[in-house]
């Protein structure tokens, strides 16, 4: 008999502008010891039935129709107090967030101790040593010392350890895991799907591990559900459906992974729509006679260096001081050198915290650097002694930010946010002339003209990241920096953006610099990689070679550590294309 | 500031009608009520030349012999003046018209200077940061320390001093102005330096600065629009405590002259008559002040948790 079992389940959520069905009716069950991954998009419903499945289900959302079974008992109709008994002792749940997952003012050792006395009549002493012995189990050092400290002496990866270790501490039978390596590194990633994988193999724990990371469901899960819009397309043995998947929907949502073993010229486009439109055409901009064409210089291509960063140092102050020797800093960036060729798309992988990020605004001018100099086209356009930009040369470098919900003005209109680097500049002879140009531009990332006239929240993520790259373009740059373009982004849309930025810098001659932590995703992009540790360069390599050849353990490190999809044989479902 | 160069599909009222704002407005009876009763003596007071039974003014509308008359429904009463009259007799019903008209004129450009004042210091602080921003808020505490009725004290004196005495009725309206006006200024500027400390940070300021657009553009254009919520909020509980202060002053006698209306000053003007049984004279006038405070407030209150994300 299975453990858990979900009976045509059906979830509303009811709004002022009427009901939202987030999950429309799903069948799921899970075994003792079996790890069953629900994968797919945001909005999919994923998350939606984690906390239906507790009896965590926040109002408006409600349990429409359906039944969930536990262990052989109905629970989705159990009062709020017999659920309680359920909750935390037999079914433990792990989310994403291990920063906001502790309470800050307790100690490790009470927050377990406590736990484990909430579930069984055990001591309080007897518990703290139950506590010591579980954190050893989850591969925390030093238990017995690190108990008495709090969450913010441990780091991410420690945190979601004692995380798991509440979950499991009133011995569970049923884990749920809602994206619990999302806010992780990769190194850190690796460590805890090994330790939960293990954890549910030893203790014959049943497991739900809801992700969006197909990399991720690969590693752990035995078994996969793939959703789309609260509907489960597909289940299956997850090495097959990762294979073969049978659905369009699976097809289309694998082939958008980037792969980490070869690079292609594009992402295939596989596009599922429920409606079976054809993606639309796009039009090729045709420079000699487009608004985007009339810029300054021409472009050339060959060897010539258009971007050149010189013993570049960052540093922040961590704390302010009137007596110098109490001063104390941060250095972020620390003398990092590297150029950049015109054309080229050069890429700087790390992990959070590499400084990555402080290199890109450095160069874009938002930062001055502590030491060295930033030269664009043989002016020195960053450092303590650089002038301040000219306008012409602050117009040639423009940046796509990572989060698309604060990078546009939410109380501007599309038309304006995109118009107003043209108006700015007086890049258009006449208003009208702008709003033609707004309206090119709009249409020319995919997202039509009438976007114009909406505010931005009308927008989804990757819609909104197509109007930054609209409004980057309103001032015909010639070097373009992303910073994570997609990492808020889903699969598949990473893949649109990812296309858009590929044709846009082919028509365009542009440079690109692509800053990412996915080193898959660099190795599509990418012609050059420098790799980043601790705001250092530790390598710096043609993208092949980076990944075939690495030189450095540490990209060595990296590279064996990223989760790999099987890729699958893409020919072998080429019927559904178009 | 720049117009939209692209026209609305919808018009405005659309777009306010299908508002989260306007829906949370709706499913709040008490808000609704109070929102009228504030809108009804608002509109009543800017219409007291025609609401009124007469002017209480003009001393030709006046007769010495209906004065202290009781309310209209009390044995004596008069149906001309339905809640009494005063000692000059003058109609309380239409003093009170003609008194919150002054109250709320005073009130509003308060209020209205103070944001100007509160939101420009607190742009330039948040977003300057540094140097700029120490010492606007060390003059926003020295400014915090300082009483409103003794800054009303300070004006006051300085402006009587250099004015004409002709025109001592207009200068008196102008102290209440600006000494309520440079007391509350500080709010503003706390509130609006605190979101754009936030707003500056964030992304599409980045872009902007990419773009080259300059600080002050930044500030008033991108950073303005989206720090107005909390600058609502407070404007409209400030007003109701403008209106207040209003009345404290001209009761104390810095405000407003008695030879004109105000809430303020007829409250005081029958304070006197409280223990001689002409109760109706000071009770009516404060009873509107109370009302009008407390819908006002409703209305702040409201506006204060629909536009907090948090409070869902």
């Amino acid at each position: 008999m299975s453990l858990l079992d979900l009976r045509n389940l059906r979830i509303d959520f009811d709004t002022r502008r009427g009901t939202v069905e987030a999950v429309r009716g799903i069948d799921l069950s899970i075994a003792r010891g079996e790890i069953v991954g629900i994968v797919g998009e945001s909005g999919a419903g994923k998350s939606t039935i984690g906390n239906a499945v507790i009896g965590l289900l926040e109002p408006p959302g409600r349990i429409a129709g359906g039944e969930v079974w536990f262990d052989g008992q109905r629970i989705d109709t159990l009062s709020e107090a017999a659920m309680r008994r359920i909750r935390g002792r037999r079914i433990g749940m792990i989310f994403q967030d291990p920063m906001t997952s502790l309470n800050p003012l307790l100690t490790i050792g009470d927050q377990i101790a406590e736990t484990i006395c909430q579930h069984s009549d055990t001591s309080r002493a007897e518990a703290l040593r139950q506590a010591v012995a579980l954190l050893a189990e989850v591969g925390i050092p030093n238990p017995e010392q690190r108990m008495n400290e709090y969450p913010h002496q441990f780091s991410g990866g420690m945190r979601q350890r004692v995380v798991i270790t509440l979950a499991l501490c009133a011995n569970p039978d049923l884990v749920i895991c809602d994206e619990p390596t999302t806010a992780l590194d990769v190194s850190v990633q690796a460590q805890i799907l090994s330790l939960l994988r293990r954890l549910c193999r030893e203790r014959n724990v049943g497991a739900i591990f809801i992700t969006h990371d197909m990399g991720v469901i690969s590693e752990v899960t035995d078994r996969v559900a793939v959703m789309h819009h609260g509907l489960i397309v597909e289940t299956g043995d997850t090495q097959t459906v990762l294979a073969h998947p049978r659905h369009a929907y699976s097809q289309s949502l694998l082939s958008a992974v980037p792969r980490a073993d070869a690079r292609l010229a594009r992402f295939p486009q596989l596009d599922y729509r429920e409606d079976g439109a054809p993606p639309e055409e796009r039009q090729v901009i045709d420079l000699s006679t487009h608004w985007l064409g009339r810029r300054g210089k021409a472009v050339q291509g060959g060897d010539q260096t258009l971007l050149e960063a010189r013993n570049l140092t960052m540093r922040f102050v961590s704390h302010r001081s009137i007596i110098p020797a109490w001063r104390r800093d941060f250095t972020a960036v620390d003398d990092l050198s590297f150029d950049i060729k015109r054309g080229e798309t050069f890429g700087l992988v790390g992990e959070s915290g590499s400084g990555k990020s402080t290199v890109a605004r450095m160069i874009a001018g938002l930062y001055t650097p502590s030491v060295g100099q930033v030269v664009y086209d043989g002016q020195v356009i960053g450092g303590t002694d650089a002038q301040p930009m000219a306008a012409k040369v602050r117009q040639q470098i423009q940046m796509i930010f990572q989060d698309p919900f604060s990078s546009l003005n939410r109380r501007m209109r599309v038309g304006d946010i995109v118009a107003e680097p043209i108006l700015h500049h007086g890049l258009a002879a006449s208003r009208s002339e702008a709003q033609s140009v707004v309206a090119d531009l709009l249409d020319h990332v995919g997202l039509g003209a009438d976007a114009a006239h909406k505010y931005p929240h009308a927008f989804s993520g990757g819609q909104r990241q197509r109007i930054s790259i609209a409004r980057a373009l309103a001032t015909r740059p010639q070097f373009l920096i992303c910073d994570e373009p997609t990492s808020a982004l889903d699969v598949s849309i990473q893949a649109q953006i990812l296309n858009l930025l590929k044709d846009l810098q082919a028509e365009l001659g542009l440079t690109l610099l692509f800053i990412s932590h996915d080193l898959p995703v660099i190795r599509q992009m990418c012609d050059r990689v420098g790799v980043m540790k601790s705001g250092k360069l530790v390598e710096l390599a043609a993208a092949e070679d980076i990944f075939e050849a690495p030189k450095h353990p540490y990209t060595t490190e990296l590279l064996s550590l990223m989760p790999r999809v099987t890729a699958p044989d893409a020919s072998e479902w080429a019927a559904v294309k178009g | 500031m720049r117009n939209s160069v692209f026209a609305p599909p919808v018009t405005r009222w659309q777009r306010i009608r299908q508002s989260d704002l306007m829906l949370s407005f709706l499913e709040s009876p008490v808000t609704v009520i109070a929102a009228v009763g504030a809108l009804l003596m608002i509109f009543a007071a800017l219409g007291a030349g025609v609401i009124a039974f007469h002017d209480p003014y003009d001393m030709a509308s006046i007769d010495i012999f209906d004065s202290n008359l009781p309310p209209a429904w009390v044995e004596g009463g008069d149906a001309r003046y339905p809640l009494g009259t005063d000692a000059v007799g003058r109609g309380i019903f239409s003093t009170i018209l003609y008194g919150s008209r002054m109250s709320i004129f005073i009130g509003v450009t308060s209020v209205a200077l103070s944001l100007v004042i509160g939101v420009t210091a607190g742009l330039i602080a948040g977003y300057r940061g540094g140097f700029m921003d120490a010492v606007i808020m060390r003059i926003a505490e020295v400014q915090l320390a300082l009483p409103t009725i003794l800054v009303a004290l300070l004006i006051s004196g300085i402006l009587r001093a250099i004015a004409p005495p002709s025109t001592m009725d207009k200068v008196a309206i102008l102290v209440l102005i600006l000494s309520i006006g440079l007391s509350n200024w500080v709010q503003f500027a706390r509130a609006v330096r605190a979101s754009t400390m936030v707003e500056r940070s964030q992304e599409y300021v980045l872009a902007a600065r990419l773009i080259g657009i300059g600080p002050l553009t930044i500030m008033f254009r991108h950073i303005l629009p989206n720090v107005m919520g909390p600058i609502m909020v407070i404007a409209t509980l400030n007003l109701s405590g403008a209106i207040l202060t209003e009345a404290t002053l001209s009761f104390l006698g810095v405000g407003v002259p008695p030879t004109q209306p105000s809430l303020g000053t007829l409250i005081n003007g029958g304070t006197d008559y409280l223990f001689s049984g002409s109760w109706w004279i000071t009770i009516f006038p404060g009873a509107a002040l109370a009302l009008l405070v407390l819908t006002v407030n409703l209305v702040g209150d409201w506006l204060r948790d629909a536009l907090n994300p948090t409070l869902g």
